[in-house]
């Protein structure tokens, strides 16, 4: 199951949470994957 | 004779047609809108953003994580190209430093993680966000971890852009993020006039 991701509607003030499409969910493994390969340049090797 | 002072701007009409009374200033804050849930998403979006306002403030009011390891990164319009967003971190706190994230995909707003099961009190300043020319925005995160974290930065600066219509609050892994188990909801939109 993909992320959910939620979106606020500031023109009728609905607010729907919903699964990541496949072009939301693209960019968000992306976006995991620079978070990650950053956070083990900073964890020091055993 | 008597004579009748009334200070500037008190909406009082005069004889020669002119306003009096008070400037109390023009900073008229709006409620646009709120995300309130109760169940964790990794990410939300305002959308459908309306454009009668001079700046934009989303106040965070309350935010807890499922599970630790989440910064939070920020999109404007689901911009998600690359080189596109500048950021200068003010940091305090256990390990602070301070850094620049320049030229990036998202802004990035925090420094380390959001740690499970604590809030993160969060204010983004939108200044020029009906602007055409690159977007300015200013912000603070309280207790992300041990960290404190405040900034500012811009987004395609020296570009004509196109008016903000969308902001994006982006947890950077799976987990569950931005819900509100307390009575406040986890976001609030405001435009202020």
């Amino acid at each position: 199951m993909k992320p959910q991701k939620a979106f606020v509607d500031c023109s009728t003030g609905e607010t729907v949470i919903r699964e990541m499409n496949d072009a939301e969910y693209a960019q968000h493994l992306i976006d995991v994957a620079a978070w990650e390969a950053e956070q083990a340049e900073q964890t020091p090797a055993e | 004779m008597g004579i009748a002072v009334f200070p500037p701007s008190s909406g009082i009409s005069l004889a020669d047609g002119n306003t009096a009374g008070w400037n109390l200033g023009t900073d008229q804050w709006e409620q646009i809108s709120e995300y309130k849930t109760t169940s964790g998403a990794t990410s939300f979006d305002f959308t459908s953003i309306p454009q009668t306002y001079r700046k934009l403030v989303l106040v965070g009011m309350a935010m807890e994580v499922q599970t630790a390891g989440t910064a939070i990164f920020m999109r404007i319009n689901s911009d998600s190209t690359a080189s596109t967003y500048n950021v200068m971190q003010l940091r305090s706190g256990s390990g602070s430093d301070n850094a620049s994230y320049l030229s990036q995909n998202a802004a990035r707003l925090t420094w380390g993680d959001v740690a499970a099961g604590q809030a993160c009190n969060y204010v983004i300043e939108f200044p020029n966000y009906t602007s055409t020319s690159s977007k300015y925005f200013n912000f603070l995160f309280g207790n992300v971890g041990t960290q404190y974290v405040s900034g500012f930065g811009n987004y395609r600066t020296g570009s004509t852009t196109n008016a903000i219509t969308t902001i994006s609050i982006i947890g950077q892994t799976s987990n569950g993020l931005f819900f509100s188990s307390n009575p406040g909801p986890a976001a609030v939109l405001y435009g202020v006039k």
